[in-house]
């Protein structure tokens, strides 16, 4: 079988002995890390840190315990976060910006061309900790699996269920909230509250 | 689909990676790769020895090894003066906040693999172990009288050491990690004494061959920053080529990687030294057989 027919955590394991297989993992999923990277930063970052991620995926391969489902990209959105992390962190301290360590907002809203697409999204996000926001947006950009996102987070799959319901109740409840009146005569009061969704 | 659901579908878009930008990072992780140079090679041979002190308590039975001679592992240690206590807290925080900001953390593993050197008489040898959450562990090590092979260790799931007190993978996890509840805990129930200089050595000993959390880790460098009279003791290149800081107290040595916070070797008194090189957590383990 050749290399590039192995399934991720077989590649995974092999990478311990034989580093070279991080290249094909990096033909894998290079796509899906800029994205990640990208809408969280925007694509001049996202460029920038594309190798980092992989070339500390490099030095993290001993320790690796890909997800069940065999995708290593739990764990490699787990290193990008690990990577933007690092990378406000320096920005930080040469000049105070709109972001908080997990998302440049200003990179957000220029890629956002509507507006009010911005100020909802904003008030969304805002209301929840970052690590909820990490969930729900792993979830729902990334499109992983409760049980994957999970595993990124490296918190339990019980832990991930309750807490992304709850992320999205907030998450609801703000979005109602900052959302335009539809009519001149509507009122926020007759914005009805979102029901509760089942768990995803 | 609901509002919420659409504004998050909506605002997920980002263009494709650019063909060039693709094409340069391949070219950064490839030349990171050559540099990188291979893993582990188990044709080595490399020495380990067990100190009479410290010993992996699995279910009770001491893994068994002879102890000789022991030659120290060659480190070149830059000229420096061992340095003003204050720096050696110092290099212990930042290790800590290192290992902190690791990835990771691994309460359902099944076994903790660590490989390893050490050198008797004068030669290295290498040691593979798998240290089981359940079960039997396996411990494959060429230094062991007799060369016997793959051999399983104890049958209810390894212990470590814990101040006075052996502690399971799973007790290990529950252990608090901020700083002072550790300490807390681990004199309430682990036997630790009331002073500060214990905790480097305590240390040492829940950071090597332990599946430690990041966030757990992190608070071991704390506590081991608290001893007095830990010194620097230069900056070295450990036998496996890698840059350390090395701390010393009482006549043990860790070297660290304070990048990483990573345990990189450590040499204790009685002249024992083993050189970590890889540890990480696995699902599966050799099944015994001779070699």
């Amino acid at each position: 079988m050749g290399d590039d027919e192995r399934c991720d955590d077989d590649l995974l394991a092999r990478a311990r002995l034989e580093p070279a297989l991080l290249s094909v993992l990096y033909e894998r999923h290079a796509e899906a890390v800029y994205r990640y990277l990208a809408r969280r930063a925007g694509t001049q970052v996202a460029e920038d840190l594309l190798s980092d991620v992989f070339v500390a995926a490099l030095d993290a391969r001993m320790r690796v315990v890909p997800h069940s489902s065999g995708s290593a990209l739990p764990w490699l959105y787990g290193i990008s976060r690990n990577v933007l992390r690092a990378h406000f962190r320096r920005l930080d301290r040469a000049q105070p910006r709109s972001y908080d360590l997990a998302m440049d907002w200003d990179q957000v809203d220029d890629r956002l061309d509507a507006v009010a697409q911005r100020r909802r999204l904003k008030a969304v996000l805002s209301t929840l900790s970052r690590a909820d926001r990490e969930l729900l947006l792993l979830v729902a950009w990334e499109g992983l699996s409760p049980a994957e996102a999970a595993s990124s987070l490296g918190i339990t799959k019980v832990t991930a269920r309750s807490r992304l319901h709850r992320a999205r109740q907030r998450a609801q409840l703000a979005l109602a909230e900052a959302s335009p009146v539809t009519a001149p005569t509507t009122t926020l009061r007759s914005i009805p509250v979102p029901i509760q969704e089942n768990p995803t | 689909m609901n509002a919420l659901d659409q504004l998050l579908a909506d605002t997920a878009h980002v263009h494709d990676l650019d063909p060039s930008a693709r094409s340069k990072s391949r070219e950064a992780l490839k030349s990171a790769i050559d540099q990188h140079g291979p893993g582990p090679r188990s044709d080595r041979p490399l020495y380990r020895r067990k100190s009479v002190r410290r010993r992996l308590r699995i279910g009770g039975l001491v893994a068994a090894a002879a102890v000789a001679a022991i030659t120290l592992p060659v480190l070149s240690v830059s000229g420096l003066a061992p340095s003003e206590p204050a720096s050696a807290a110092a290099v212990l925080r930042q290790a800590g906040k290192a290992a902190g900001s690791q990835p990771g953390g691994w309460p359902d593993a099944a076994y903790w693999h660590v490989v390893s050197t050490y050198t008797r008489d004068g030669r290295r040898y290498q040691r593979d172990i798998w240290i089981a959450h359940h079960g039997e562990s396996v411990l494959y090590d060429r230094g062991l009288p007799g060369n016997p092979g793959v051999i399983t260790l104890g049958s209810t799931g390894a212990t470590f050491d814990a101040a006075q007190a052996p502690i399971s993978w799973d007790q290990l996890y529950a252990l608090p990690t901020s700083p002072r509840q550790l300490a807390d805990t681990l004199r309430r129930t682990y036997g630790a004494g009331a002073d500060n200089t214990q905790w480097f050595a305590i240390a040492a000993d829940l950071l090597r061959e332990t599946p430690a959390s990041p966030a757990l880790r992190q608070a071991l460098y704390e506590l081991a920053a608290t001893s007095p009279g830990v010194r620097v003791t230069g900056n070295v290149t450990d036998s496996a080529g890698r840059a350390g800081t090395a701390v010393e107290l009482n006549g043990e040595t860790l070297v660290i990687d304070t990048q990483t916070g990573q345990l990189l070797d450590d040499t204790e008194g009685s002249g024992f030294s083993a050189t970590y090189l890889s540890q990480g957590p696995t699902n599966t383990a050799p099944p015994p057989r001779t070699r």
